[in-house]
Order: structure tokens, then sequence, then C-alpha cells
């Protein structure tokens, strides 16, 4: 495991806030987290090809037997929810110091999901790919998961509708969590869509910069961190900026108008304030609705 | 020249140029801003509309430029310009036509590469320039050849120098050269005065090695050899006369000194003698001793009564060896008795020796010319030895015996060190014309290095050698790479990337491949097949062990072959097995050393033949035998000689074997069988009728022979012509003698003996000269005086007769008698001592004036008669008689009485009174002190009182002879007649002459038993074997004679010499009793042979191995320039290079066939010319010698080999293969390099953050790859 990641800030950070979200009620996860122990009432749903992270007691033995390939058990549970954490690992998020606190903040998520005993599925997506590893309760999964985390370098381009769109189904349905600079020239709304049609209800964290709201200075050369191409800065840095805004507002009407949450978090933040931040917006929207 | 590249797949190293285009397209652009809302800019903004353009182009440049000269190196470039190669014998000088680079190869054994052409050493004997071609060939492949043979207007031909004296003369030849000058040991300078090509230098020089140095020619060393006397021991010797006799002998001729034991070089010695494996070798740190060892008592199983054969060339001594103990193993023999060695000599660590099989006192050698010969060549040989110097042929390894390490420093090289393998060591290149000094210690020594053979085969046609040429090694420039070096080091600072761990990998490589372009990647060496294909070589069981060991050694093995006999003949992928001649392993192993680089072995296929073994070298060579020559032994005829006695031809033939085997041997019609053993050499001998041929065929055949070759040869026969004999006597008694010497294979000539008052050169020119039954007074005024010249000069006298010859001759006392080992009296001394009155008529009758003989010649006759008396035992008195007997002389010991002393009377007068005479005599004879008593009555037979009774009884009484002579031309013999018949005397009649030698007899017979003898059997005395041979035949009658005490008696008849003979300065005297024996025509030649022998001081020619010698006397004139005759006519030179004074040498071609004809070698001395007809050598490789197993080890040693046991015994060679070297490392860091700086290239233009997968295995991978 790279050293640096996680480090004891933010394990600190995890058990802060997967204690405080015990007191404050959990998760806002849909299908109420139980209080520890599994779940009871399970039923059968159906097959799943097997992958590392799936429990091995639903290992289905007798189709192995007759199949020579593993398959796991999955089953519909109407008490617990699973909570997705993707990831934007795009070459933008390598700027400010975003990745670093996206990929903090996701660590204190998936600790939280799995100390409620969610299903948790972390996603890493550039480059309209996801690379996803589902993850049930337990510390091994937990060490395991941020072992994965920590040697994901961000590059490639950000194209999160194509990377949602092409990730597999997954067998469980809950919320997801989105950790971006949604800086994609698609926008967020194919995203949330793909998202939606695969069962998921999706809340957005924006981790940006100041700086990168407000136009560059005219004649700066500048050049795009996901591809080698380059331009000048244009003189009228109003209208850039007022794009820049537009482009903000956009997205955020585009998620509300989905039923999605955008939490907007300052890259230069502290791990704490951002996740208090997080916390508090998605769980007062919850609670509102 | 551009000649291409050793490994050119490095170029797919170019696609990392595209690659890098590609990158630098790709890459970020540097200097400028992230923004990360880049897609919100206006499109008028955005380039990427516009199309992109290069990044850093200068980066771009740098990287293409490192990336081109690093694949450039990484190819190997083989950039080598065909230039010219230039093989030389020696310094060259550059000249402009010669394509550049020059590559000067010298032709040296082994060839070597010289950087500049003046510092090219000269090369000696004949330079390998098949060696020297293959040498460079693989160095410049396309070079044009240029071959530079020497050929110096001056130079020394040849030299030596040898003892005379306390003084040391020096012999040389020369050409184109006007001044000589010596520098000997001390490095004194000596000029020698040429003429007509040749100096001749006699003076005191320091023992050991001198130059010889003339302008424009090449220097001369030779070898002085220590002209002081020959520390001889004074004691310790074998008690022999004839021992002590040489020995002095010696030491007055100033050759040897006698000195105590333990100042002695020539000592007795009984010690051990060195080991036989060192006894072929030369050791040049011996001690500077010679053991001298004799039997100390005769082995239980000793042989004997064998005659005695030198080993070399040197006439037969005729000598029989009573007992002795063959010497085996034998070193370098120098006697043998039989088939058996006798005597050797040779030399070890521990000095030098010389063996007797047999103590003098048990051979009759001692007794013969032959052995102060045999002791002064030994001594000579010790004296030249003792000078710590040895003359040694240009090109030929050399294997010396020393017991640890010593240096060699070559006459302008570098010392070299040398340490021996066990306690031999082989010293190469000695090609180098020069004195070489070894020093081990504080012993040192010298090797005179000559030029080789003066015919030096020419260079081999160029074009048609197709050598394969070296290995690529190509030429990784430390500059170019350094340049890649540099371009990466700057892309690394010019890109920014000072962090870069691949940038800076990437310069190390290049960096490190500079460092050392060599270091390899320790590939295996090749296996470089060097295949005897001389003409001994079986060809079938050569091809088998060839597939055999190609096979063993496996298609992995690079397998190259080197074909040839004694030059190399092939180089190639297959063995060219084309039959070839003579054997040399010199030039094939160092051909094959040479292409077996530095990490190669070499497999020697050969038939262990070659006599120039071991054969030094850098690499492991492995011999390898091909099974015929270990299974097939070998029968040959070694030697053989035949020699013409009229129409037969006696032939002796030695033959050899290297196994036991039955063999049958054929000389001509005639066949036997015999049995052979290894080591030992058998000797047949046949005599065979022969006429009008003048070869005949020997054979030795045996079952599964592996070298027919050497079965068969065609014997030249000796004495066809040029021996004659001269024989003088008598008309009427001619047939006899002439039909021994017809016999003996003599022409002969037949001459009154009046001839030798003459200067008739066919009978002076004759070898032998036969006196028969010549009467001393047929003898014309200074015959005896040229008979004495004609001996002493060489030539053979044979003195014969009976009935007028010896006693019955009148020789006796008389000054041919001297010259024969038998006297004419039969008396041994002390015995029959005869008192004799001669009693000389003083009448009137007797005067000249009266018809009578006269005073004078009664003188003459009475000074011949007392001349036959033993001065010792025998008196003489004189009685005059006439009118009265007068007693003129007492009977006196005729010692006392000198022959012109003698008193005779002076004047005839008056009458002739025989009784009171006879009284007077009666009286006289009665008073001396004799055992006989002869009167010897000189008269004309008138007498006063002839009628009147005689004294008859007086006489009786007394014991006296009468001895009537009766001299003058109208004699009465009555009645002295009566009385000589009465007293048991003769009556002699006729002319003065006639008297004398008549009376002459008649006084020896009636002293003791008579002259005359019958017929009887003859006793061959202890030489017979070796000088007559054969049976002794019956003798029909002889005349009694008696040996000189000097003399050796060949044959006796009743205990009475019959046969004896001597040596007279260099000739010799046989004097043979009788003129009535049928001695067989073997025999007469036996006897006659010394005749043949050519007298030293005369030019002739021996055989020395393969080289033929021409031996004058040292201040005869220089021969000039023989030729070799081929039986069909075809002539060609035969040079002859002097080897000291008196010496001159010549190298026969060998035959390439068997049944080669004789060939006639003839050259002139001095206006004669001197011919012999001889069997040309065998080729080295047909020597009737098993495989030289030790040579062949002492190879595998010298070499760091091993004999492999057979063609499947390969792994010890793989096993040698080093990997030390091997395809260069070199390209492969440059590509290291090239790779490292394209990662380089895409970490610098993110290639890795937008390929994690180039970088940094996905994520997901990582955790199914932990899962």
């Amino acid at each position: 495991m790279p050293a640096g990641f996680p480090d004891a800030e933010t394990l600190a950070a995890c058990e802060r806030f997967a204690l405080w979200l015990r007191q404050g009620g959990g998760l806002p996860v849909r299908g109420r987290p139980l209080s520890g122990g599994l779940s009871a009432g399970l039923d059968f749903e159906g097959h799943a090809e097997y992958r590392p992270g799936h429990d091995l007691r639903h290992l289905d033995w007798a189709l192995y037997a007759r199949l020579r390939t593993l398959n796991v058990r999955t089953f519909e549970d109407e008490g617990a929810g699973t909570l997705a954490v993707l990831l934007d690992a795009s070459a933008s998020m390598a700027l400010g110091g975003k990745f670093e606190l996206a990929r903090r903040m996701a660590a204190a998520l998936v600790f939280a999901g799995l100390r409620a005993c969610h299903g948790v599925l972390l996603g890493v997506a550039r480059d309209g790919a996801l690379d996803a590893l589902p993850l049930t309760g337990g510390a091994a999964s937990f060490d395991h998961a941020m072992a994965w985390l920590a040697r994901v370098v961000p590059g490639g381009r950000t194209h999160l509708a194509a990377s949602f769109t092409a990730a597999p189904r997954f067998a469980a349905r809950g919320d997801a969590v989105i950790l971006s600079d949604l800086f994609d020239p698609h926008g967020p709304e194919g995203a949330l869509d793909a998202l939606q049609r695969a069962g998921w209800q999706a809340d957005l964290v924006r981790i940006t910069t100041a700086d990168e709201w407000w136009a560059p200075a005219p004649g700066v050369g500048l050049r795009d961190p996901e591809s080698s191409a380059a331009a000048t800065a244009p003189t009228d840095t109003g209208a850039l900026t007022a794009s820049l805004t537009a482009w903000r507002e956009h997205t955020r009407a585009q998620a509300l108008r989905r039923g999605s949450v955008v939490v907007e978090v300052d890259a230069n933040a502290g791990l704490p304030q951002a996740l208090t931040r997080f916390f508090s917006t998605v769980l007062a929207v919850r609670s509102h609705v | 020249m551009f000649e291409g590249f050793a490994w050119p797949l490095a170029f797919a190293g170019l696609a990392a140029a595209p690659l890098l285009l590609w990158l630098h397209r790709r890459a970020r652009p540097t200097g400028q801003v992230p923004f990360t809302a880049f897609f919100l800019l206006p499109s008028s903004v955005r380039e990427g509309l516009a199309g992109r353009r290069w990044r850093a182009p200068f980066l771009l440049a740098l990287r293409l430029l490192a990336v081109a000269l690093l694949v450039w190196q990484a190819a190997g470039p083989l950039a080598r310009p065909p230039g010219t190669l230039v093989i030389t014998a020696g310094p060259v000088t550059p000249e402009p036509g010669w394509a550049a680079p020059v590559t000067y190869v010298r032709a040296g054994r082994p060839a070597s590469v010289a950087d500049a052409p003046d510092t090219l050493a000269v090369v000696a004997g004949t330079p390998d320039w098949s060696g020297a071609l293959l040498l460079g060939r693989r160095l410049s492949p396309e070079a044009a050849v240029v071959f530079r043979p020497r050929a110096p207007t001056a130079r020394i031909l040849g030299g030596g120098a040898s003892v005379r004296g306390a003084e040391v003369e020096v012999a040389l030849q020369a050409e184109g050269v006007n001044a000589l000058r010596l520098v000997d040991a001390a490095g004194v300078e000596h000029p020698l005065v040429l003429r007509d090509g040749f100096a001749r230098l006699t003076a005191r020089l320091p023992a050991g090695g001198a130059v010889v140095l003339a302008p424009d020619a090449d220097p001369f060393a030779l070898c002085v050899p220590d002209a002081r006397p020959l520390p001889v021991a004074d004691a310790g010797w074998p008690p022999a006369a004839a021992f002590d006799e040489a020995l002095d002998a010696l030491e007055s001729a100033g050759l040897a000194a006698r000195v105590p034991v333990e100042r002695a070089v020539w000592w007795p010695a009984t010690g051990a003698l060195p080991a036989e494996s060192q006894w072929a070798r030369w050791a040049p740190f011996a001690p500077d001793r010679t053991h001298v060892h004799f039997p100390g008592a005769i082995a239980d199983d000793a042989q004997g009564a064998e005659p005695l054969l030198p080993a070399d060339d040197s006439p037969t001594p005729g000598a029989m060896v009573r007992r002795f103990t063959p010497l085996a193993p034998a070193a370098s023999p120098t006697w043998y008795a039989g088939d058996a060695v006798a005597a050797d000599r040779g030399a070890g660590a521990d000095g030098r020796f010389v063996r007797f099989g047999f103590l003098p006192a048990e051979s009759d050698l001692p007794e013969t010319a032959a052995w102060p010969v045999h002791l002064r060549t030994l001594v000579e040989a010790d004296r030249a030895a003792r000078s710590g110097c040895r003359v040694h042929r240009a090109g030929e390894p050399l294997t010396v015996t020393a017991s640890g390490a010593f240096t060699l420093r070559p006459p302008g090289g570098s010392t070299r060190a040398i340490t021996p393998t066990g306690d031999t060591a082989t010293l190469d290149a000695l090609d180098e014309p020069g004195l070489y000094r070894l020093e081990q210690g504080d012993r040192k020594a010298t090797l005179a290095v000559q030029a080789g053979s003066m015919e030096s085969a020419g260079p081999p046609d160029a074009s048609a050698w197709a050598v394969p040429a070296a290995p690529p090694t190509p030429d990784v420039s430390v500059t170019w790479v350094l340049a890649a070096a540099v371009a990466l080091l700057g892309a690394l600072l010019a890109g920014g990337r000072r962090r870069s761990a691949l940038a800076w990998g990437g310069v190390a490589l290049a960096l490190g491949a500079a460092a050392d372009p060599r270091v390899g990647l320790g590939d295996p060496g090749g296996v470089v097949v060097a295949v005897d294909t001389s003409g001994s070589m079986p060809r079938a069981e050569t091809r088998e062990a060839l597939a055999a060991l190609a096979a063993a050694l496996g298609p992995d093995t690079s397998v190259t072959y080197v074909s040839g006999d004694d030059a190399v003949r092939g180089v190639g992928p297959s063995p060219d097995l084309t039959p070839g001649g003579g054997t040399r392993a010199a030039p094939i192993l160092q051909a094959a050393q040479g292409l077996a680089d530095a990490s190669g072995a070499v497999i020697h296929v050969t038939d262990g033949r070659a006599p120039d073994l071991p054969v030094a070298g850098p690499r492991p060579v492995f011999p390898l035998l091909v099974a015929a020559a270990l299974e097939h032994g070998d029968t040959a005829v070694l030697s053989a000689t035949a020699t013409r006695q009229g129409d037969q031809v006696y032939v002796r033939t030695r033959l050899v074997s290297d196994r036991s085997t039955d063999a049958d041997v054929e000389i001509d019609r005639f066949s036997t069988e015999l049995r052979l053993e290894p080591g030992l050499r058998r000797t047949v001998s046949a005599r065979i009728r022969a006429v009008n041929v003048d070869t005949v065929p020997v054979r030795v055949q045996a079952h599964d022979d592996a070298l027919p070759q050497n079965d068969r040869r065609l014997v030249p026969i000796d004495g066809e012509a040029g021996a004659r004999l001269a024989v003088v006597t008598d008309p009427a008694t001619a047939a006899g003698p002439r039909a021994w010497g017809e016999a003996a294979g003599f022409a002969v000539d037949a001459f009154e003996p009046a001839a030798l008052g003459t200067h008739e050169p066919r009978l002076w020119g004759a070898q032998a000269l036969a006196v028969h039954d010549v009467p001393v007074d047929a003898l014309p005024a200074g015959a005896v005086d040229a008979l004495d010249a004609f001996v002493r000069r060489g030539g053979l006298l044979l003195l014969t007769g009976r009935t007028r010859a010896f006693g019955p001759g009148g020789w006796a006392g008389q000054p041919l008698e001297r010259l024969s080992p038998l006297t004419s009296d039969p008396r041994p001394p002390g015995a029959g001592r005869l008192g004799l009155l001669l009693a000389l008529d003083r009448s009137g009758s007797m005067a000249s004036e009266a018809g009578g003989i006269g005073p004078e010649a009664v003188g003459r006759l009475a000074r011949g008669l007392a001349a036959g008396l033993r001065a010792e035992d025998d008196r003489i008195g004189v009685l005059a008689f006439g009118t009265q007997a007068q007693v003129m002389l007492a009977p006196t010991p005729a010692g006392e009485v000198a022959a012109g002393a003698l008193p005779v009377p002076a004047a005839h007068r008056g009458g002739t009174y025989l009784v009171p005479a006879l009284l007077e005599a009666t009286r006289v004879l009665q008073a001396t002190e004799a055992d006989a008593r002869v009167l010897v009555v000189v008269t004309d037979g008138k007498f006063a009182d002839g009628g009147e009774p005689m004294p008859l009884e007086a006489l009786r009484g007394a014991g006296i002879r009468l001895l009537a002579v009766l001299v003058g031309e109208d004699v009465e013999p009555a009645p002295l007649e009566a009385l000589a018949e009465a007293t048991g005397g003769r009556l002699v009649i006729g002319q003065v002459g006639q008297v004398l030698r008549l009376a002459a007899a008649g006084v020896g017979s009636l002293g003791d038993g008579g002259l005359f003898a019958g017929p009887g059997a003859p006793t061959p005395g202890p030489a017979w074997g070796a000088r007559v041979g054969g049976d002794a035949p019956r003798i029909d009658g002889r005349v009694r004679v008696r040996e000189r005490p000097t003399a050796r008696v060949l044959a006796r008849v009743d205990g009475e010499a019959l046969l004896a003979e001597w040596q007279v300065g260099a000739g010799r005297v046989v004097a043979l009793a009788t003129d009535a024996w049928a001695l067989p025509a073997a025999g007469w030649a036996a006897l006659l042979a010394p005749a043949r022998a050519v007298p030293d001081g005369e030019a002739r020619l021996l055989l020395d191995g393969d080289d033929v010698v021409l031996v004058t006397a040292p201040d005869a004139p220089p021969p000039t320039s023989g030729t070799l005759s081929a039986p069909g006519g075809a002539e060609r030179p035969l040079s002859f290079r002097c080897e000291g004074p008196g010496r001159h040498r010549a190298t026969l071609p060998p035959a390439l066939a068997a049944d080669a004809p004789p060939v006639t070698v003839s050259v002139a001395v001095g206006g004669a010319v001197v011919s012999r007809r001889v069997m040309p050598p065998l080729p080295a490789e047909w020597r009737p010698s098993p495989p030289d197993l030790a040579g062949l080890g002492a190879q595998a040693a010298v070499a760091g080999g091993r004999r492999l046991l057979g063609p499947d015994d390969v792994d010890p060679v793989l096993d040698a293969l080093a990997r030390d070297a091997g395809r260069p490392l070199a390209p492969w860091l440059l590509l290291g390099a090239l790779l490292l700086a394209l990662l380089d290239a895409a970490a610098w233009a993110g290639l890795g953050a937008r390929f994690p997968g180039l970088a940094r295995p996905s994520p997901l991978q990582a955790a199914e790859g932990s899962g």
C-alpha cells in the first residue's frame, strides 16, 4: 500500500464521522440500516458471477458443481441498502488537490457504509470507463478498498455518462455519491440518468478550487489537462467568467431536476469540513424530503 | 568501403523515431497553465481545432539524434575499408599505391601482425605464407593482397666453426657481400675477407655464440666450439692399452688434457642415466660434464661375436665385438653390433653421456683406425657442446629440458619468460636469424638460429583462398557512443527530466557501452578441427573419424576445419581431404590457434607422424589419433645398401616394425621370412646375381600394414663404376689378381713392375694397388716411396704372391718390406740364429774385364744377402778367396755391420782355389755362435782345384749348408752343385738381379725349415667375420712369413700368418702370403672394400638424415653448386650450404611416391666431380615409426589439452571452450539505453498518466491480482 493513504487523519475522520452518523440517524441510504448483524427476511433474487468482495457464504456450490463457474446467490433485501461511492479520476481532478480530497472523502463514506452494514460499491470513472470494487462488511473489506484506492492515479478524460453507462449492472440498488469536479463537457445529466436507469439515486459532491471559477488573465497560455490541446486565454474574461458561472448553474439545475443534491466543496478545505458539509447538506435535504 | 552491420536487427530500434514523433505530437504542452474548463473556451481560441504542432522541437531533434546514434552503434557497423594486406618476410617500405588501411602480416612461424612496417623482423628460413595469408584474410577479408618475399642481393648463405688445434676456424659462404665481420661471444669484432664467396678465419675465439654481420645482409649466427683441450679424467678408465693410446693421441693433438677426475669434463661414470624422455631434447642448462659409461661387468645374457657397424655413413671399422650388453633403450646410437645398439650418446638435465655396451678389451675395435677416430669424434662433439651453444633451424619449434623457469631473449625482441611444463618447454617463434640468449640463474646458453631451407616455396595463390572472416567484432566507436550519450544527456536536461531515473539510466547504459565496447556476453568459443591430410593419413578412417567427431560435437557447436600437410591447404566449414605430401604439425596447428580466437579449442586429427611436435599456442589442443594409426602397425624398409662385385650384388637392408609381426622380405628374387620386434632393427643381407641393372628392389611385407608406401625401396647399386684395382706383376702372373679384383667388383688394370717408376695416372689413380709376385730387384728406383705415398694418402695396397714375393722375392730387409704387415723372414725373434759367411771369389775371372760381374756387383750382391739377416741375432762374416783365402770380416752381429760398410774385395786377380777357402770357412763358421750356419759362395765356378777332393765331411761336421751362387756368363756348376746338394744347400745360377733374389731366398730357407709351405686350411682370426666373412677355403701353398707385432692377422695356417693388414697413414696395407687361394668373390670384395672408402681429405658425399653432406679437407676449395639428377635425365640444382670448414650440406627433396628411383647427387670440388647415387629420403610421415604418442601427449600438455580417446570423447573439448568473450555486450547496452530513452520520452509526454497501464497496473487488475 503506498505510503500516505489512508493517512491517520483520514482514518480518524472515518471513525469520527461513522460515530456521528450513527448518533445522527445513520447514512442517508435507502432501506434504513440495521444496527449490526445480518438482515432478516432475505428473499432469493437470483445468481451473479462471483467477484472479489462477494460474501463467500453466498457461493452456490451446487451450481459450481454443475457449471464449474463460481456464482453467488443474490437476495432482495428490503432492510439494507447499497451505497455506491463513485470517484472521478480524470486528469482534471489531479489539479489543486481535488483528487486527494475526493479519495479521502470516499474512504470515509466507504467506512461509514461498511460500519452500517451496507453493501458498498466503490468505483473509479475516467475516459468513459468505470472500474468498480464491490464490498461487503468487515475490516478486511475496508483495508482492501483502501489499498485499491491508494493505487489510483488520476488521468484521462472526463466522461461520466459513458462511464456509468458502461458500468455493469449491480444486483443491489441504493444510493450513490459522485465525487467529481463535474468539469465534464457532456454535463452531469447523462451520468445521473444512467445511474437512475440502473436503480441508483445519486448525489453529487462537486470538489473544485475557487480559481477554477474565474477566467484566466488574457493572453495566458492555457492547456487542457485532459488532452494535448492548448490555447491562449481570451481577452474577454467577462464572457468566460459568465460561461463558467452558467456552467455551474447548469449542472446544479440538471441535478436538482433529477432529485440529486449537489454539495459544493472547496478542494482546499479540510476533510472534516468537507464531510460535515456533505452530510449536513444531504441529511438536511433528505429529512426535508 | 562500408561493409555492413554485425546485427542488422538492431535497426528495428529505428521504430523509436516515429514513436518519438508521436510522443512529441501528443505531449502536454509545457509552460502553460492548466485550465480545467478548457472545453468552455470559445472554439475560436482552441488550438486543437487548427491542428496540433510538434512539442519541443529541439528536444525532439536531440532525442532523434540520440536514437539514431544508439541504433547505428547497436547495429555494429562494419565499416572496414578493404585496404591492403601486405604479407612480408621482413621489413618493407610502404608504397604509394597501397590503399589504406594497410595491414602488415609477418609470415613467420607463427604469423604475426605488425603495427609499423619497419619493425618487422626478418623471417629466416621458409616463410609461412599460408598461415600469414590466413591471419591477414581474417583481419582484412576484402583487402588487396601484396606478398613481399625477401630476395636480398646480399646474404650470408652458411657457415660454421670447428676447432683447429688451439684455435677455431670459421668458414663462411656469402653472396653479394664484400666484407664480413664476426662478432664473437666477448663482443670483439674480427674482419673476414671474402674470396670467391667464401671466407675463412682462424683465430682464438671465445666459445659460445657468435654472429656474422655484413652490410645489407641478414645477420648470421653460429656457434664457436671450445678450443681448449677437453679435460679428461686421468684415472678410472677400463684397462686397455688402446684406450690409453687413443687418449694420449688426443692429448698430444691438443684435443684433450688428462686432469684429476674432480676437474674432468669427460669422466668415467656408472651413475644413472637421465630419463629416456629427455634424450631427444636439448638441455641448455645441464652441467658441463660428460659421463662416459662402460659396463662394470658383462651380463650373463650378453651377446657376442658380432661385427661392429657404424650408425652413420662412416666406413665400417671392420671390427668385431666379442661380448657386449645391448643398449636398450638407446639414445643416439653410434655403433651397432649386429642389430643391437652397442654404443650410444645423448644428453639430459644432468649432463651429457656416452655409453659403451662393451669393454675395449672385449673388442678388436681399439686395434683399428676407427677407434681413435671415434674417440676423437666424441671428444670433438663435446668440445662443441661445451660451448653452451646450439645451432637451430629457423622456424622450427624447439623442445628443451629445463628444471625451472628461464628467460629467452630473441635477437631484437624483449625477454620472454618461459615456464616449463613438467621438465620440458617448447620454444616457438624462433624464426628470426641471430642469437637467442637463454638464462636460468647463473647458467646461460645460446641458440644460434640460422636460416632454414634456401629453397622456399613461393606465396600461395591468394585469390584461391576463401578464408572465413573473423567473427564480426563491430567497431563500436567510443566517439559515436559518447555522442549518443551526450545527446541523451542534452535531452534529459532540455526536457526538464533531471529527476528521471529512466533518463539517467539510459545515459549510464550508453556510457557503459562506451567504456568497454569489447565486453562480451560470454558466448562459448568455437571448435577448430586441424586435419592432417598428409600422404600417410588413412583416408577412409579419417573421414569416419571426422564424421563421428562432427556428430559428437553437435549442431550447436561452431566447427571450422583447417586442412593441410606441411602447409595449410584449406580452411572452411568442411574438411578438404585432398591427399597431400609431407607432414608438419606447426602450419595447421598455428592456423587453427588463430582461428580459435580467444575462446575456442583445437582438435588435431592426425596419425601422429608429424616430426615437429609439440607446437606451442594459446588455446588448448586436443590430439585425436585416427584409429588406423593405432590398430594397424607399420613395417618398413629403414635403409638399404647394395654393392656390386662383378656380377654379384651384395645387399644389406635394415628393417623395422612398430609391433611384433612376421614379415616377408624380398630382395630382388631372394626372399625370406623373419620376425620383427618393435624398437629393434633387423638386418637382412643377401647376395644376388644381377647384371645390367643399377638398382635392386627391396620389399618387406606384413599383414595389415598401415603404411605400404614405405615397404618398398629401390636401392642404388654402389661400385658400378669408379673403383679400380691396379695389378703390378709380371704379365704371366696377372691372371690371378685380375680375377680377384673383378670378383670384388673392381675394374682391373695390369701393369708391369716398371710402371711403378712412372707417373702412370691409371696406376696411381686406382683405389687399390696389388703388388703381386714382384721380386724386389724388379722394382724400379723410387717405386717403394711412391707406394708408400699411395698408401699414406688413403690407398689400399695389396702385397701378395708366393714364389717371387716376400722372402723368395727378396723383400727381406728391403724398403718394400717396411710397408708390409708380414715380414719376409719366417723366423720368430730369438729363434734360429744364423751364421752367414760370404765367400767371395776374387779371382781374375770375376773381373768385369774378364767377363765376370766385377767387384761392384759382388758388393751389391753381398749387401743384398746381408740385408735379409736379423740384426739382433744373426752373424755375418766375409771371406775373400782366390789364390788364398782371406777373412775380410770375422762373423759379426748383423746389426753392427752397416750394409754399406760390408767389406768386399775391390780387385780381382789370379787363380781360384776352392778347397782352402772351404776349409777356412769351415773354421770360421765353427767358431761362430749360431744355430744354423750357411756358407754362401759367390763365384763363377772356375776353380784351379776343381778336380781335387772337396772337404765335404768337414762341412757336414760343422753343420754348414752351402749356398752356391754362380754368377757370370760362363759358369761351371761343378763341384759346388754336388757340395750344395750334399750339405742340404742350394745352387743358384743366374744374372746378378736374379741371383740376388734367389740367393736371399736361399739364405732364409736355409736358415730354418724353408720358405715355402704346402697346402693347408686357414684358421680365421677374430676379425675375420667383420673384415672378410664367410668360410675360409683351403690354400694350395704359401710362402712362409711372419706377422709384425702391430699387424692384425685375419687368417693363419698352421699357426703362421697368412693374411694380415695394418694401417699406414690414411691407407691400409693388406698382405697375403699365397697366390693360390680360391676365396669367394664376397671375401675378395670385403677384403678390398676399404679401397672404396674415400680417404680422409678427399671430398666425399655422406648421408645425414634427409641431407647429403659434402666433406672436404678444411682448406679445400669450396664446391660449386650441386646437381640432382633423376634417372630420366631431369636435373635440378642442389644448393650446398657451408656449415663449417670442409662441410657443406644440401637437403634432398623427399620422394613422394613409393618405388622412387635413386637420384644422383653431383658436385664439383676443386676441378673434380664427386657423385653419389642415393635413395631419395622418405617423407617424414612415411618414416617407419609408430604414432608419436609421447609427442601428442607433449602437445596436449604444452597447449593445455589432452589426447582424445576417440571421436566421441569431446566433452573435454566442450568444457575447454571459454566463455570470456563471445558476442559483445555493447549493442545490448545501447539498445537498453534506447529503450530507457523512449520510456523517458513517454513519461515526459505524460503517456504514463494517460495510459496508466504502461506505467502502473490498472486498479482493477491490481485488485484482481491481490484477490
